[in-house]
């Protein structure tokens, strides 16, 4: 129900109504974005990630799948995008510590910001698979069902990279 | 041991310092404005409607609406129709907001070949008169049914080698034997710099009025048209370095189109923040098709 204004500017879209499509870019654009520089951790490859993600959804747009949010699909094309990236150009992360002084001053205490620092540091030490569950779930709010949806995986996949993924965050910042 | 779940639930996401670049939304719709989908409207429309996805009532539906969807080219070929949408009422509801009955006929939008009427449900913070609800509904009738005359002519400009791109809804500011020169297109981003541009018109151009083909001499200053161009460079538009050089770009093919008199880009700027299309119940309550995204 909730979607359904979507699903119309979907439709329009897909009758090359670009204005329409413009609107649903606009709507998830800075997410995806955030999304993408969380794995990738580079703003301008997650820029042009994230841009190249929309263009790809628009032309894959028959195959969305109504039952899920288009911001779903997005995700989707989204993660896959810089995933691939990180595995062409066998990049390794590299952790920039400028960026963690980006982390909102409206914690609590420095000291609870240097462990968000530190926590966010660990995760871009994570596999890049377990660092995007990590990005969809708690920053993106996708549920996991979506999740396994955005990384053609079962859910019980995600589940295990998750508890994976948190087994690893543990070791490394006890 | 630090509680990871607790830490993890939160910690703000890792936010890049940079912003988006302002143009972001443009640069997407331009490339899709200038590149096409190979595949015809109509069958990605009755894709997205794919029956595997919808329940048995649902796709009865479905059908009705493809059959209706590709009837629409048939329809193309047909003289231009009359597009109206006209008020039909106004209702109150007892959350303040109100409902505003729009009567279409040839509204493609609504995906109904004759006349249709919606329903269109304003929120009461809402500075929207009926009468620009009217309007604007009016103006994605008249786009929607456009589209169903340019795409179709979209193959016939396309060349070996050379990359075609279209420009649709502007309008004629100038024109002589050899060049047309035209307003800023509809979309943001779909022109340079909000700029009139000219173009070299191409020695093999075809011209249409609508979807009769007539004379370059029939276009006249003031009217609004869609315009296809070719790339002379013999270079794709979707290499990552394109730039695109109006100079080297030729007018390959026109179509004279009906001047939009409604508002579509303010209809869909607006549609789900101020108003949401409703359904009528049979004992005349109204049933939103979806909710306020705010």
């Amino acid at each position: 129900m909730q979607q359904q204004d979507e699903q119309e500017l979907i439709t329009q879209s897909l009758n090359e109504n670009h204005q329409a499509y413009g609107i649903l870019v606009d709507r998830y654009k800075k997410a995806i974005y955030h999304h993408c520089f969380a794995i990738v951790r580079d703003e301008v490859i997650a820029e042009d990630i994230a841009q190249d993600a929309f263009i790809a959804a628009y032309y894959k747009l028959q195959k969305y799948n109504p039952q899920y949010k288009f911001s779903t699909w997005v995700f989707k094309i989204a993660t896959n995008k810089a995933l691939d990236w990180l595995k062409k150009t066998k990049r390794e992360v590299r952790v920039d510590e400028t960026v963690f002084e980006s982390v909102p001053t409206t914690q609590p205490s420095p000291l609870v910001n240097a462990e968000y620092s530190e926590l966010h540091r660990a995760i871009m030490r994570l596999a890049p698979r377990y660092r995007a569950v990590i990005s969809l779930y708690y920053w993106q709010g996708l549920s996991y069902n979506d999740i396994a949806h955005a990384l053609a995986v079962p859910e019980g996949s995600v589940k295990g990279w998750m508890r994976r993924a948190k087994d690893e965050l543990k070791k490394d910042i006890a | 041991m630090k509680d990871i779940d607790k830490l993890l639930e939160n910690a703000p996401a890792p936010k890049p310092q940079r912003v988006l670049r302002e143009d972001f939304t443009q640069r997407i719709v331009q490339h899709i404005n200038d590149t096409p989908p190979k595949q015809p409207w109509n069958k990605r429309f009755a894709a997205f409607f794919s029956l595997k996805t919808l329940q048995k009532p649902t796709a009865v539906i479905a059908i009705v609406i493809s059959f209706i969807a590709l009837s629409g080219s048939a329809y193309a070929l047909a003289n231009w129709p009359a597009i109206t949408a006209l008020f039909g009422g106004e209702q109150r509801l007892a959350s303040g907001n109100h409902i505003v009955t729009i009567n279409t006929e040839n509204c493609a939008y609504t995906g109904q070949q004759d006349r249709y009427t919606v329903h269109y449900e304003i929120k009461q913070s809402s500075p929207l008169t009926n009468e620009e609800v009217v309007n604007m509904a009016l103006g994605a009738c008249e786009q929607s049914a456009m589209y169903k005359i340019i795409n179709p002519r979209y193959e016939e400009s396309r060349r070996p080698n050379h990359s075609v791109s279209t420009v649709s809804f502007v309008e004629v500011v100038a024109l002589t034997d050899t060049t047309i020169t035209v307003t800023p297109g509809l979309y943001p981003g779909s022109e340079q710099n909000n700029k009139n541009t000219t173009y070299k018109i191409d020695p093999t151009v075809k011209v249409y009025d609508y979807n009769k083909p007539i004379h370059l001499e029939n276009i006249k200053v003031g009217d609004s048209v869609s315009l296809w161009r070719i790339d002379s460079r013999n270079i794709s538009t979707e290499v990552p370095d394109y730039v695109e050089d109006i100079s080297t770009m030729a007018i390959t093919g026109i179509i004279k189109l009906k001047p939009l008199t409604g508002d579509p880009v303010r209809f869909y700027r607006l549609l789900g923040r101020d108003f949401v299309r409703t359904e009528q119940n049979k004992d005349g309550s109204f049933t939103r098709a979806y909710d306020f995204h705010d």
